[in-house]
């Protein structure tokens, strides 16, 4: 079900009735309530991919346990290996089948010999990406003696379904969410008011900012051959902030949702278009599957540790990982690939820390030099984006092609209304910017003035959802 | 949790205000072209098709003409070539909205055109691929609920682009009968630009015969039949855009002439009567013309 959806809508206070009114005096049930809402809400989908995260659970739960009552490392290793192979087989399936096999009989008619072999209609289960880490961080975890494995089925169903982050993050740690289900949880008026906030902000960022800019990044992205440069360039800017929008704002609804249950998420976007250079964006995109592949994958293979090759090779691996982790195309290896490049120089050069703060501190607008940084950085990601949006590398380079052949200005191919777009998109940036010391743009937008101003300006988001909500789009991460 | 409840419950209200002044602006007929389609009662005789006749029949003139009851009266039901091609959809959605009386006294009045019996898909007969199945015709359940949340949710179209395409360009309006009153720049350059887009869209598309919308056109007339009479019409448009469609389905009036033979409906083809009418962009009539044809139709009907 969509969080922007009238089933939704109901779902979030019935279970919010449940949950505070009638089952809050047994932490149990209450857990058991979060476990079943989740299952109704992933299986409003598809009924039939409840097996496969109830198994995937059900695996990693035994695991666990089994994990602990063993000191013989090579049957916690044999037992952490299951756990991998599980988990990441039933998304290598899922994900990954037709793509190795139509690349298996390229690279064979390369050498020409035609193999012909049957790819499968296989639907991927929505949030399969999502939770199979997130389990996958528990039993690594568990393997690390960084936590204890869990004996309550319950609190660790409802860990690894926890329907506000199921399907699309963030990526939860077991060491911040399981606690949280073994704990007490009491309504905190704060907590609840700044969730309602949070979702709200998502709302709007989803609706009226990501929806629209998806129209016309699409009529773009779709017709590249009868557009010009300044449109074409135009089409990446609204995919740039299509992603970012639709993303981060499923992640704000999710978080926020969380709040309303008294659970704290890791947050998941730290205003990434405001970085000054490409280190930063990516300690501010995507927060939870970028330190997700820090902790398991870069830090095991040696990190920025051992000689200069070492740390090129583990750039490369996580960026490409990460990448192909989007989905099984070529143009999600290669943005991986293009972001391992243009990391790398900082990195060698270790200058990959130097912008740790939030930019312009303190201050209203940036100075020159943030400004330029802040731009540069801007366009280096756009670059990027193109690839991960394209259909194909070759629609990618025709797009990018398109930029600098033939007529470059022509204002007949901006239509009208994508010009309101523009505004909008502006307006969103000049409220994330004014709010980028919180955690999300409006978390602390006007709370030091009178409650009618602070409403007002709540009513005035609704009025602006109400009347420039795009065309429904699915949220972008669900195909991954 | 008092506080929180007692918050809400203050803040709410306005929301359901603002809730229900959104709702309620889909009833501007300057605004929404197709929602009071979806959210009125039940109609009698109707007219069924796409744009053309949407545009290009004027319910009233054939209610005046045939001297019709309040209760046998014409409904203009028709939308466009993407929301109301021949087909499951569509189908369902007229046996839903039509209102029938025992003594089979309805008239149904069908327009036939290539593009609404072909498919741009590879597969034309793929009932699953028919593009009328992403839109809110395949999503409202109920035809008659007023307020229709079913289509509101489902935002065809955006407010804002409504806003300013149709309420401050005021650009239509949706009569009560169905008619969709266009109001655009008819000079005749404006026109000739119009028609030269419309023949490039055209060109460029894959339109491939679905033998599955055939079918579902010869359904609908089988189905209709039961109620009333139902006639067949083939709408006029500029002679570019009928040699067009000559040249990629050369067998079309055949295969209605015979459909309406085998179904013994009346059928009327303008295909060599189309220069006495005026469009607005080549394939849609302008008002003036959208009387005259509708005189020209009753008559016609009146005949048959």
């Amino acid at each position: 079900m969509l969080f922007n959806s009238i089933d939704f809508a109901i779902f979030l206070p019935v279970v919010f009735v449940l949950y505070w009114f009638v089952l809050h005096k047994n932490l149990r049930l209450q857990n058991f309530l979060v476990l079943v809402a989740s299952y109704v809400f992933y299986g409003w989908w598809d009924w039939r991919f409840l097996s496969l995260i109830v198994f995937s659970t059900i695996v990693d739960y035994l695991i666990g346990l089994a994990l602990n009552k063993t000191e013989d490392n090579i049957k916690r290793k044999s037992l952490l290996w299951i756990s991998i192979l599980v988990n990441l087989g039933f998304l290598g399936f899922f994900k990954y089948y037709n793509f190795f096999l139509d690349n298996f009989i390229a690279a064979f008619s390369l050498f020409g010999t035609e193999i012909t072999a049957n790819s499968l209609n296989i639907i991927l289960p929505v949030g399969i990406s999502f939770y199979t880490f997130q389990t996958l961080s528990y039993t690594i975890d568990v393997y690390r003696r960084k936590l204890e494995p869990t004996g309550d089925f319950i609190a660790f169903g409802a860990f690894v379904g926890f329907f506000p982050q199921l399907v699309a993050g963030p990526i939860e740690r077991a060491s911040n969410l399981l606690p949280q289900f073994y704990k007490k949880r009491n309504f905190d008026y704060a907590q609840a008011k700044d969730g309602l906030r949070q979702i709200l902000w998502g709302l709007f960022k989803k609706m009226v900012i990501a929806d629209n800019c998806a129209h016309y990044a699409n009529m773009y992205f779709n017709n590249t051959e009868e557009y010009s440069g300044l449109a074409l360039i135009n089409g990446a800017i609204l995919f740039a902030f299509q992603i970012y929008a639709d993303f981060s704002g499923y992640s704000d609804i999710a978080i926020g949702t969380s709040r309303l249950f008294g659970f704290n998420l890791m947050r998941n976007f730290a205003f990434p278009y405001f970085s000054r250079d490409i280190a930063e964006f990516w300690r501010r995109w995507h927060i939870s599957l970028s330190t997700w592949f820090r902790d398991y994958l870069y830090i095991p293979l040696g990190g920025s540790r051992g000689g200069t090759w070492m740390k090129i090779r583990n750039t490369f691996v996580i960026f490409i990982v990460s990448g192909f982790w989007h989905g099984a195309n070529w143009t999600f290896i290669f943005w991986g690939a293009l972001n391992a490049i243009y990391f790398l120089p900082l990195l060698l050069s270790k200058r990959n820390r130097n912008y740790m703060d939030m930019v312009a501190n303190g201050k209203l607008v940036p100075n020159l030099k943030e400004a330029v940084n802040i731009i540069f950085t801007f366009g280096l990601t756009l670059f990027a984006w193109i690839f991960f949006r394209a259909e194909s590398i070759n629609h990618a380079f025709a797009y990018i092609g398109g930029v600098f052949n033939g007529k470059f200005f022509n204002p007949d191919q901006i239509p009208n209304l994508s010009i309101v777009v523009m505004v909008l998109v502006i307006f969103f940036l000049f409220i994330e910017w004014v709010g980028r010391t919180g955690e999300y743009a409006i978390q602390n937008m006007l709370t030091s003035k009178k409650r009618f101003i602070r409403w007002s300006f709540y009513y005035f988001i609704i009025i602006l959802i109400f009347v420039f909500a795009g065309k429904e789009q699915d949220f972008i991460y669900f195909q991954f | 949790m008092k506080k929180f409840l007692l918050d809400f419950t203050v803040f709410l209200p306005l929301v359901v205000v603002i809730s229900a002044i959104y709702v309620w602006s889909f009833s501007i007929n300057t605004l929404d072209f197709y929602y009071a389609k979806v959210a009125s009662e039940k109609k009698h005789s109707m007219i069924i098709g796409n744009s053309k006749p949407s545009q290009g029949i004027k319910p009233s003139v054939l209610n005046d003409e045939l001297g019709l009851e309040e209760n046998q009266q014409f409904y203009n039901y028709a939308f466009t070539n993407l929301y109301s091609p021949h087909g499951p959809v569509y189908h369902q959605s007229i046996m839903s909205k039509i209102d029938t009386l025992p003594n089979n006294t309805m008239i149904y009045v069908i327009e036939v055109d290539p593009r609404t019996i072909t498919s741009e898909e590879t597969d034309p007969n793929d009932e699953s691929l028919f593009r009328e199945n992403k839109t809110f015709l395949a999503n409202v359940s109920n035809t008659t609920q007023n307020p229709n949340l079913d289509y509101i949710l489902f935002r065809q179209e955006t407010f804002y682009k409504k806003m300013f395409s149709n309420l401050v360009r005021g650009s239509g309006r949706l009569h009560k009968d169905g008619w969709l009153e266009i109001f655009v720049n008819t000079d005749s350059s404006v026109v000739e630009k119009r028609m030269t887009r419309n023949m490039k869209l055209l060109r460029a598309a894959k339109y491939n015969l679905s033998d599955k919308r055939m079918s579902s056109l010869q359904k609908l007339i089988v189905a209709l039949k039961r109620h009333g009479k139902v006639y067949l019409i083939r709408m006029p448009m500029n002679k570019k855009f009928f040699d067009y469609q000559e040249e990629v389905f050369p067998d079309f009036e055949n295969m209605i002439s015979e459909l309406s033979s085998e179904l013994n409906v009346p059928y009327k083809t303008y295909l060599n009567d189309n220069e006495r009418f005026k469009y607005t962009d080549g394939v849609h009539l302008t008002r003036d013309s959208a009387e005259e044809f509708s005189l020209d139709l009753a008559s016609w009907i009146k005949k048959n």
